[in-house]
This record gives structure tokens, C-alpha cells and sequence, in this order.
């Protein structure tokens, strides 16, 4: 693909974390917390189901979230889009080294080490299924949450290990704070690129396959930012502390959520759906 | 006036680098009253900025005491009250936001002192209005300018409801557009009785205020209202520090013309100047 000019350190246009489709759908407006216990919930399930059938249906459902929440599939796709060498490169991993995990069914080819069976092309049909699935549940649970939703989700879901002395809010509060940085430094990175290319560093010119010189192209560039971190930090903590944050005090809550008929609805299709998929004796 | 609201007595301060003591504040005693503008000046390593930092309790003094409506920053234990009289503002507009939603970065104070929900919302609706970001409320930080981020820090302390507001060096990263922003909402929240201490490179932020305080070495050398202190020229001019554009052209057109009153450092107060003497030449003639 041909880069266009004076694109290539556009960083921040290129991140997709935290970006938020506002389209207002039911899935938009469910309580984060059931929203984030559903989807684990079917990620689980799906990352366990072997079957062909089961993973079809779970293709269809993860298909059909996008229309529910009327997002365009276009975001999912351009999610698997750069997944596509690894879920190419598993796949023949698994055909050619996990013939003794798959070794049940009918032996397609036997020669010398390589050992294929339709044992382990169900393999890597089901665990290409299970990548474009997973990818696509994720992105419409982040595209129709926003940040502070799914940290005040995590929050929540997380509180019952406060009785093992978890410190869930400081975890969120982690969470939340490396969120908002995530812009901040992305911009900081594009200014160092561009002030290092305008002294004549040379940024993602050698040719793909040379690791090692791309790796060594990055370091004038991780250093600084790293170093700026640690002063982003140092201000930070003083500007929390300034405003009364005192680490491991008690806090209130901003806001309080509240669970509507239709987000348990939404659980409990989650919940058979996921015990479909695990138990449900699907012919293939 | 009543009782001072801070009071900094023969406050001294040094840091230990590598075991050995560098002074930065020397016997600093000063008080600020309710509803005071006071501006802090002092080139770069004269110790203002640290000088601020004890004003909240994040740096305690070596020797000397700093007393905030009764309380010692001293004393930990009322660390939160003296935090939540006395808000504070950074240099660095993207290093002082916590959230990735304007409102809630303006509810993190809120939560640290445990404001319950109800009340909550109230106080956000109040901090950005009187900052002018209430439309942003649901916007990320990062699509802010940086005069809208300053903002929303000063409505993060305005929601704590703060009698006094300390701005370190809070407009030097802004632009020209960014900084007259900040000044206005300063300015309001000063009229309205907040007691306002800006620690400042900028002279034209100074003449605003209604008293002055310069810092060289660590020691302040003078406090004044803004027109004394613009008066002494010559001695800033030792210390590396401007006066006022203002008040440099008074002084240069009383130069030339006796008549022209030098001591005035605001523009407006120019315009006043020149409109009076002029109507005068014309009944002269």
C-alpha cells in the first residue's frame, strides 16, 4: 500500500482506542456493568466452543450486534484488517505442528512430519472464526462504550474483591488515567517524529523484514517519550494531590447507574446463548 | 479585614541535593486577605513557584510556619481541608487533567471529598458555567485548546468551592487568545470575592492585580500595589523583570511631555490620559 505523503505521522488519527460511535442504540444505552459482564460472558463461550456449528452462530451473532447497535460493520472489519498475518500464520502453525492435539478424524495426508486430519483443520477453521469473532464483540462493546463507562463498569464488577484487599478503585483509576494519556502521548510521539525527521531520521523507510534496523529506527524516539512521561507524571500527581486525592482514602461515586428490565433481558440472552454454545451438541 | 486567610510566617525552604542544602526561600513572611488579587513576580530560580507550592501544603516549610484560615500546612491531618480552601493551578495544561470526560475530571475533587452524587452534579453544573465550558462537558480533553483545558483545571478546584485560587505560572503555556481567556474568568471569580494569588511571567497580568509581590533570591523585595511597584523601574530593570507595556510608554511620554501623568500602568488608563490632556489643548487654543 502506498503511503500518502505527509500522512505517515498522523498518529492520532490512527488510534482507535476509546473512539466512540455515539448512534444512541439499545446497546449504547445499557448499564456498562451488565454491558461488560454480557460480553465477557460471550467472549468466554466463544473462545471454548469447538464446533463448527457453534462458531457459525456465534459469527452470525457477532454480525448481528452490529446491526443492533447500528454501528457500521466497516469498524469491525478494519479491526480484523491488521490481525489478518496472525490469524493467517496460526493457521498454518496449527495445520502443520498440532497434528498430536488434533489427531482424532479421518487422516487427510500423511507425509513425513506433517499430519493432517479433519481433526485439526477444525482447528484452524474454528480458531480463525473464534479471532473474527472476538474481534468483532470487542469492538462494538469499546465503539458503544465510552472510557469512563467501561472503567466505572470494571469498577463495579471488580468491587466484590475489595474483601480480599484489591485495590479495585486505585486499579481503575490506573486504567482510567493511562486512557487519557493514550491522545496526549500519541501527539507527543508525532511532534518527536517530525522534529527527528526534520533533522534527517529516518522513520519506517527500511524494508519490513529488517527487524532489527526498524526496531533501532524507534529508540530516539521511545527514550524521549519515556522521559516525558515520568515529568507528565510528576505533574499529575501533584495536580491530584492539589485537588485532595489522598491514595487508599475513601472516595464517593460520580455516578450511579442503574440496571433497567432490558439490560437483565440482555444478560440473560448472554447467558443462554453462552450455555448454547458450550453445551448444545452441534453436529459438526 | 478579618482574619487573615493565609499567612506565611518567616517561612524558610531548601531542597537537599546529593546532601547538600540548597536555600530557596529565605524568611518570607507575608498575609493574603479574602477577596485579595496578588500577583507573585521574580525571574526564573527566584523560588515563586516554590513559594506557591507551600501556599497548599504540597512542600512544608524547613523553618517558619504557613497558616491557611487557621489551619498549619504543618499539621497532615487537616492536609484535606487546607487543599480544598486553597485550589491550585498548574503550568502544564495537559498534565493536570485526570479523566477522559471533561465532567468527570471535574468530578474527581468532588470524589476525593466524598461530595455525595446529588450534590455532585450541582456543583459541576456551577464550575463550568462560571468557566464558560459547560457545552464541552462531554467532550475527551485531548480535542480541547489549551486556554479550554486551563479551564476545565480551574473548574475542577471552582467545584471544590475554594476561597482562594493559586495559578502557578498557570498562563505561560497559552497563547495570546488562551491567556486572555484565563485572565477574564481569574478576574470574574476575583469580583465575585475569591481571593486569587498568580505566580506570573506576564506584566501586563500584574497591573490587573490589587497588590504585588516581587521575589528575588528567595527573600521578597517588594510588595505593593501595582502602581508603586511599576514605579520603581529601575530597580526591576536590575532584577530582569519588565514593567508593563503600559507603563513603559507613560513613562516615555512624560519624557517628552511633563504633563503626561507616568505612573499609569494600564492601557484604557492611557486612552483616559491622552483624551483629557488633549481636550485641554483644545480649550488652550
Amino acid at each position: 500500500m502506498k503511503k500518502i505523503a505527509g500522512f505517515e505521522f498522523e498518529l492520532t488519527r490512527n488510534i482507535t482506542i476509546g473512539q466512540y460511535v455515539p448512534t444512541g442504540s439499545i446497546i449504547h444505552r445499557m448499564d456498562p456493568r451488565i454491558k461488560l459482564a454480557s460480553f465477557t460472558l460471550l467472549v468466554i463461550s466463544m473462545a471454548v466452543c469447538a464446533t463448527y456449528g457453534g462458531n457459525l452462530l456465534a459469527l452470525v451473532l457477532s454480525c448481528l450486534l452490529f446491526y443492533v447497535s447500528r454501528i457500521p460493520i466497516s469498524y469491525g472489519l478494519s479491526g480484523v484488517k491488521p490481525a489478518i498475518p496472525f490469524i493467517l500464520i496460526l493457521a498454518i502453525l496449527q495445520l502443520l505442528f498440532y497434528s498430536e492435539v488434533a489427531s482424532g478424524g479421518k487422516v487427510l495426508l500423511n507425509y513425513g512430519f506433517i499430519h493432517i486430519t479433519t481433526d485439526s483443520i477444525r482447528l484452524v477453521v474454528v480458531s480463525a472464526l473464534r479471532f473474527v469473532e472476538i474481534i468483532f464483540l470487542s469492538s462494538v462493546l469499546t465503539l458503544s462504550t465510552s472510557t469512563t463507562q467501561i472503567t466505572h463498569g470494571i469498577e463495579s464488577l471488580l468491587r466484590p474483591l475489595r474483601t480480599v484487599k484489591f485495590p479495585v478503585h486505585e486499579f481503575a483509576l490506573i486504567i482510567t488515567i493511562a486512557l487519557r494519556f493514550v491522545p496526549t502521548f500519541a501527539l507527543e510521539m508525532e511532534k518527536m517524529m517530525k522534529a527527528q525527521a526534520s533533522r534527517g531520521a529516518e522513520f519506517g523507510t527500511g524494508a519490513w523484514w529488517r527487524i532489527v534496523q526498524r526496531t533501532k529506527d524507534v529508540f530516539p524516539i521511545i527514550i524521549p517519550l519515556f522521559n516525558v512521561a515520568m515529568s507528565r507524571a510528576e505533574d499529575l500527581v501533584l495536580a491530584m494531590e492539589s485537588r485532595c486525592y489522598v491514595p487508599g482514602s475513601q472516595r464517593s461515586v460520580s455516578k450511579k447507574y442503574k440496571a433497567y428490565r432490558t439490560d437483565y433481558a440482555a444478560l440473560i440472552f448472554c447467558i443462554v446463548f453462552a450455555i448454547v454454545l458450550l453445551a448444545f451438541p452441534f453436529p459438526y | 479585614m478579618a482574619q487573615p486567610l493565609i499567612q506565611v510566617k518567616n517561612l524558610s525552604f531548601e531542597y537537599v541535593v546529593n546532601q547538600t542544602k540548597i536555600g530557596v526561600l529565605h524568611d518570607i513572611s507575608f498575609e493574603v486577605s479574602p477577596g485579595e488579587y496578588v500577583v507573585i513576580i521574580g525571574h526564573n530560580g527566584s523560588g515563586k513557584s516554590t513559594l506557591s507550592k507551600q501556599l497548599n501544603g504540597i512542600l512544608t516549610p524547613v523553618s517558619g510556619d504557613v497558616i491557611v484560615n487557621g489551619w498549619n500546612t504543618k499539621e497532615r491531618s487537616s492536609i484535606r481541608e487546607i487543599r480544598q480552601k486553597v485550589g491550585m493551578v498548574f503550568q502544564h495544561p495537559d498534565n493536570q487533567i485526570v479523566a477522559t470526560i471533561v465532567e468527570d475530571d471535574v468530578a474527581f475533587g468532588l470524589e476525593n471529598l466524598e461530595i455525595p452524587p446529588s450534590e455532585m452534579q450541582e456543583r459541576i453544573d456551577f464550575a463550568l458555567t462560571a468557566v464558560g465550558m459547560n457545552e464541552f462537558r462531554n467532550r475527551p480533553p485531548h480535542y480541547l485548546s489549551g486556554g479550554q483545558k486551563q479551564r476545565v483545571a480551574i473548574a475542577g478546584i471552582l467545584a471544590m468551592k475554594p476561597d482562594c485560587l493559586v495559578l502557578d505560572e498557570a498562563t505561560s503555556m497559552l497563547d495570546t487568545h488562551g491567556r486572555n481567556e484565563i485572565l477574564k474568568v481569574v478576574r470574574k471569580l476575583n469580583d465575585e470575592g475569591m481571593a486569587i494569588i498568580s505566580v506570573t511571567h506576564h506584566m501586563s497580568e500584574a497591573a490587573q492585580a490589587s497588590r504585588v509581590i516581587v521575589i528575588e533570591k528567595g527573600r521578597i523585595i517588594m510588595d505593593g500595589a501595582p502602581h508603586k511597584i511599576f514605579q520603581q523601574a529601575e530597580q526591576l530593570k536590575r532584577l530582569h523583570l519588565d514593567v508593563p507595556v503600559a507603563s513603559q510608554i507613560a513613562r516615555k511620554i512624560q519624557a517628552h511631555y511633563q504633563d503626561f501623568n507616568g505612573t499609569l500602568i494600564h492601557n484604557d488608563e492611557i486612552i483616559k490620559e491622552v483624551v483629557r490632556l488633549s481636550q485641554r489643548e483644545v480649550t488652550f487654543f
